[in-house]
């Protein structure tokens, strides 16, 4: 999945024209709510924390708590499954009136 | 936490400060800055100063607790440590070193420490992976080619609010994948870790990695080895208090 990162490295779903941008599987089948709310420091880099303290990359770190991100993207799951669910009925639906038709 | 500071002599408050007349003698080491007391419930001494390390002359046997907090007192202190000693004896000297970290693993007490918060650790491995936590450290390589070999996890999950970080001290050989961080997942041996940080390259020297935290949900503190070759000693695992 592509991302951008800002001079933080908090991560983004689209570019600023500020960011630079990598692409990873980490946040694949994430929902933009999850992505946004994580920071990636990638290998070989560094993030040093406002106390000081220097995280070598490649790291994969909530800023925002993550339990607020793990609802987001599971309120993100139940839709999709709710949305292919729709789908198939959608599909079955269609099919039977194909049936019908051909019938008649 | 000032090493090789000079130790101090003191009884505090109004108590006898001639550590020769002391019941026993309390060594108590601290982090610089903090304040530390020792108290048995009925008296209770202060260090004299916050530079990291005091002598407590205690005047009687019996219980003795330690305290020290970098705030106004231990209850409402973010940063705060306790050490209990239970068995005071007369001309006795304990020696205890406080510290604001919550060690989960020390390669130096036996292993696993502070049971009650992680229940231990257990592990999730593949055939072609192997695995130790033993009483000096807790090993893991990878003799297996494929990838999500191995997880080693604490028993328990806990709430990661008190915590601003999990650290990990550790050496290793190989430039296999290895994750240290924290999950919510206690079962799946393939999952990835939601917080991670990754350790790439040889580390043939003890190396202290620190994996932020950030999340009020209950986590699994874990370890996750991926893809070939690795193979990693972990000496010791603890939480770091939010300051």
């Amino acid at each position: 999945m592509k991302i951008f990162l800002d001079d933080e490295y908090k991560c983004h779903i689209s570019n600023d024209g500020t960011m630079h941008e990598i692409e990873i599987d980490f946040f694949d089948g994430k929902c933009a709510a999850y992505v946004e709310g994580y920071r990636f420091i990638p290998n070989g880099e560094r993030w040093v924390q406002p106390n000081g303290v220097i995280i070598r990359g490649e790291a994969a770190l909530p800023w925002r708590d993550y339990s607020q991100l793990a609802a987001a993207q599971s309120g993100y799951d139940e839709a999709d499954v709710k949305a292919t669910a729709e789908l198939a009925d959608l599909i079955e639906q269609l099919y039977e009136e194909d049936l019908e038709m051909f019938d008649a | 936490m000032i090493l090789g500071n000079p130790i101090m002599i003191g009884g505090g408050g109004a108590g006898d400060s001639s550590l020769a007349k002391a019941y026993a003698i309390i060594l108590a080491e601290y982090p610089a800055g903090s304040t530390c007391i020792c108290s048995n419930g009925a008296k209770t001494y202060v260090a004299g100063n916050t530079y990291g390390a005091w002598a407590f002359g205690v005047p009687s046997g019996g219980t003795w607790v330690v305290d020290c907090f970098n705030g106004t007192d231990y209850e409402s202190s973010v940063s705060k440590a306790r050490k209990i000693i239970e068995d005071v004896t007369q001309h006795s000297t304990h020696s205890i070193v406080l510290d604001y970290n919550l060690m989960l693993f020390d390669y130096e007490n036996g292993g696993v420490v502070n049971d009650d918060i992680t229940g231990g650790f257990k592990i999730l491995k593949s055939s072609g992976s192997a695995v130790n936590i033993g009483d000096d450290a807790i090993t893991f390589r990878n003799t297996d080619t494929s990838s999500y070999v191995m997880k080693i996890l604490s028993n328990k999950s806990f709430s990661l609010v008190p915590y601003a970080a999990v650290g990990f001290l550790y050496n290793r050989t190989g430039t296999g994948d290895v994750y240290f961080g924290a999950t919510t997942n206690g079962t799946d041996r393939t999952a990835k870790l939601p917080i991670n940080v990754l350790s790439k390259a040889p580390e043939p020297e003890d190396t202290i990695i620190r994996c932020p935290l950030n999340s009020s949900a209950a986590h699994f503190i874990a370890m996750f080895g991926n893809t070939t070759p690795f193979n990693v000693t972990v000496k010791k695992i603890w939480l770091e208090y939010n300051l």
